[in-house]
């Protein structure tokens, strides 16, 4: 019970000392933030965990240190709540939920790791890093890192089993629960399985890039959020066109169409004069 | 890209396990600088200089007004304090910053922490700071011949001198300009105007620099007059602003912590040479459509018109009287017919010179920069022109302008006079815009060349110009954007008539 004590007392003493470097270090410092994350998740997890060491304890202080400072993280999530980004996945659920599970010697690199994946999520394609939230986030081991990362690109970066063919199905996406303003515009693919559909109203320059929202056409469609695209869509294709030349009459909900995009596995269109997109799968 | 590469870029990163088990976090790669800038300038105003006084903002305002006719706007987008953001846009720039205020309003302090972000060390920069004061002799400020050197010479050129070392750096913090000496004011202009110093004919050149000078008030009252040439090299004018006594309790912190901000300032916003350097790149290529130049010609161009300063057309400007010995209060009345309301040219005694044009596109183009855009905006150019402005126009106080219901309060407060000016004269410009650009048109022409130009179309070409000359003599009425671009159209003409005695006289 003392030493459990005196553990916590010295985790308590480094992160005091590590928030006082980073007042200095950082422009942008929460202390905040920092507080929130050290007395809520990261104590739970070293409630669980006597066995980790002080140079891990100490590594992932300043790995959360760094995160606030540069304003990575924002606060510890809620237990229900859906992950913002990887990072506050990482130190809100990951590290205390996992860590202790892992082999003492393989959890430095384990944690580095995970660092990486959170940091470059940040600037890679806007789609992707909702999607490594949702596979991370009720995972129970961190064990098979390499094959869940593999899994979680592969959701959206892979070509589905079908291809789109006579027989489709169309699914129904309201970007409206994305954000109530948003009223979809030009679309097009950014992976085989990920729409990417751009806001009609919004001004794009190269100050402002423009509102966009990713759609993952899964089984059920899951709405990505922005994904920080810098295309201008080229101007409808044809082609794609004419997957939706029996719609209307099989479906009244299917007005005026405003633009469309087609791949081989999946066509999407946006209409006039709706908040809806409209996905055409493989039946 | 595939999914095996995207996961590669993924896992390639700064962290590290190392055979300690630790994880090891190399630096990160250089942020955007307008980014650090950003940060430069919120770390400032949240830890250093507490000034909650945001007056450049930006995006659309909502009004709060009260019966007694007061206004606060509050803004839909960034909003940022002159007290904070000028300073760092002088440090981009190297110009030249004059900041005025009370005792004790934190000017030397912004200038300190100018310096330190601009890389140099703390101890460095208050052994470089020049403090004016009566008996400050140009030795004092430049440095001195060595005095061997003065025994042994038998010509001045054997002299050297041993220069003072503030002179090299980067930022220089001139405290108190207007308590120097007429005469080493002299010295100092010569290194802020033209970059260099001459001592015993040896030189020592400025470098690419920022100046930042302090004074106590508006009015220079000092010790000393300051010559006029010193106070035109200055760029724009940063007023310090009041404390604010919400402040009071961080105030008391820092009595207690006994550090000051300059002491503690993060390694993060402070910029390299070689940043500074990229910075001052950057900002040159941000651009300015036309759009916007021509609307700022539109404003500073009518400033220096005044009609009855001279029966000689081309002399009709405020330089003509001010040469005279006369001034345009002494004569702006009912005379002339423009309204006085309406026209700008009667609000001020004076025009701007060339220097004036060129810093407010160099600030306005930083403050594009910082705000991560890569073309000027109007808002830019509306924000910077009150500062720039702020010493270098004097009102015309016995204006009729000055004179109507509740605009004598505007002689109080130059910076809110400017921009008002500037927004009347910005609104002003679409009722104009078409006959400036016929005659921008003929600008262009003829700047593309007259080689090859045969002399009838040179002389059809002439006609033109005459046919809008005498259009905007006869049918608009003479005021300051008018002068201009009849005086505009007069050179084109004159070119093309020049031209045309060139080729009669060349053709046998």
């Amino acid at each position: 019970m003392a030493q459990a004590q005196d553990s916590l007392n010295a985790f308590a003493t480094l992160a005091q000392a590590i928030e006082s470097e980073s007042r200095v270090r950082f422009a942008r410092w929460d202390s905040g933030t920092f507080g929130a994350f050290v007395t809520g998740p990261l104590n739970a997890w070293l409630d669980k965990d006597p066995a980790a060491s002080a140079a891990l304890i100490e590594s992932c202080l300043r790995l959360l240190a760094e995160g606030v400072g540069l304003g990575y993280l924002s606060r510890p999530l809620k237990p229900e709540e859906a992950p913002r980004s990887f990072l506050d996945l990482l130190f809100s659920r990951l590290i205390p939920g996992n860590m202790a599970r892992i082999p003492v010697a393989k959890r430095a690199e384990i944690l580095a790791r995970l660092w990486n994946v959170g940091e470059n999520l940040r600037t890679a394609e806007g789609f992707l890093e909702p999607v490594f939230c949702r596979s991370f986030a009720g995972v129970e081991t961190l064990d098979l890192l390499d094959e869940q990362l593999d899994h979680a690109a592969r959701q959206v970066l892979e070509p589905p089993a079908k291809k789109l063919g006579l027989t489709k199905k169309s699914l129904w996406i309201d970007l409206s629960k994305s954000d109530f303003r948003f009223l979809p515009g030009a679309v097009h693919f950014v992976s085989p399985v990920v729409l990417c559909v751009h806001d009609r109203t919004g001004k794009e320059d190269e100050a402002r890039p423009a509102v966009t929202c990713g759609v993952w056409l899964s089984a059920v469609p899951v709405l990505l959020g922005p994904t920080r695209c810098r295309q201008k869509p080229e101007s409808d294709d044809p082609l794609a066109t004419r997957h939706f030349s029996s719609l209307p009459a099989k479906d009244p909900r299917f007005s005026e169409m405003y633009a469309c995009a087609a791949n081989d596995y999946f066509a999407a269109a946006s209409l006039v004069t709706s908040q809806f997109v409209v996905g055409l799968a493989p039946d | 890209m595939s999914t095996s590469e995207t996961l590669k870029r993924l896992l390639e990163g700064r962290a590290s396990a190392t055979p300690e088990l630790k994880v090891r976090l190399s630096a990160r790669d250089g942020e955007s600088l307008p980014d650090k800038i950003r940060q430069a300038y919120l770390w400032i105003v949240n830890n250093a200089i507490f000034c909650p006084t945001y007056d450049i903002t930006f995006g659309k305002a909502r009004q709060i007004k009260n019966t007694a006719g007061d206004v606060v706007e509050l803004t839909d987008s960034m909003s940022y304090s002159s007290f904070v953001l000028l300073p760092l846009l002088t440090l981009f720039t190297c110009r030249r910053a004059l900041l005025i205020g009370g005792p004790g309003r934190g000017k030397t302090s912004s200038a300190i922490l100018m310096a330190l972000v601009g890389g140099m060390p703390l101890d460095t920069v208050r052994r470089s700071i020049q403090r004016g004061h009566p008996q400050l002799t140009i030795s004092d400020l430049l440095g001195i011949p060595l005095p061997s050197d003065m025994m042994k010479a038998e010509a001045l050129s054997e002299i050297r001198v041993s220069w003072r070392d503030w002179i090299d750096e980067r930022v220089k913090i001139i405290d108190e300009y207007n308590r120097i000496p007429t005469k080493t004011q002299s010295a100092l202009l010569s290194l802020m105007a033209e970059g260099y110093a001459e001592m015993f004919e040896q030189y020592v050149y400025a470098g690419r620099s920022s100046w930042f000078l302090t004074a106590n008030d508006d009015a220079g009252g000092g010790t000393f007059q300051v010559i006029e040439a010193l106070k035109d090299r200055i760029d724009i004018v940063i007023r310090a602003v009041p404390f604010n006594t919400g402040f009071l309790k961080q105030l008391l912190k820092r009595i207690e912590a006994d550090r000051s901000p300059e002491e503690f300032l993060p390694r993060e916003i402070v910029f390299t040479p070689k940043e500074l350097d990229e910075i001052h790149r950057d900002i040159l290529h941000v651009t300015v459509p036309e759009a916007v130049l021509n609307r700022l010609s539109f404003f500073l161009g009518s400033l220096d018109f005044c009609r009855l300063a001279s029966p000689v057309f081309e002399l009709k400007n405020k330089d003509t009287l001010r040469l005279s010995g006369h001034t345009v209060s002494g004569i702006c009345d009912e005379r002339c017919p423009l309204d006085k309301n309406v026209h700008i040219c009667t609000q001020t005694e004076n025009g701007v010179s060339v220097r004036v044009y060129q810093t407010i596109l160099h600030y306005a183009k930083a403050l594009a920069y910082v705000r991560g855009h890569s073309s000027v905006d109007m808002d830019d150019v509306g924000q910077i022109v009150p500062w720039v402005l702020h010493e270098k126009l004097i009102p015309n106080s016995r204006s009729a302008f000055f004179t109507a219901k509740g605009r004598d309060v505007l002689l109080n407060d130059r910076v809110a006079w400017l921009r008002e000016m500037f927004n009347v004269s910005v609104t002003r410009y679409s009722a104009h815009e078409s006959t400036r650009k016929k005659v921008h048109e003929f600008r262009d022409e003829v700047e593309n060349g007259l080689d090859g130009l045969d002399l009838k179309t040179a002389e059809a070409r002439a006609s033109k110009a005459v046919v809008l000359l005498e259009q905007l003599m006869t049918k608009s009425e003479l005021s300051g954007h008018v002068y201009e671009d009849i005086i505009l159209l007069k050179s084109v003409y004159s070119r093309y008539q020049n031209y045309v005695q060139w080729l009669k006289h060349k053709t046998p």
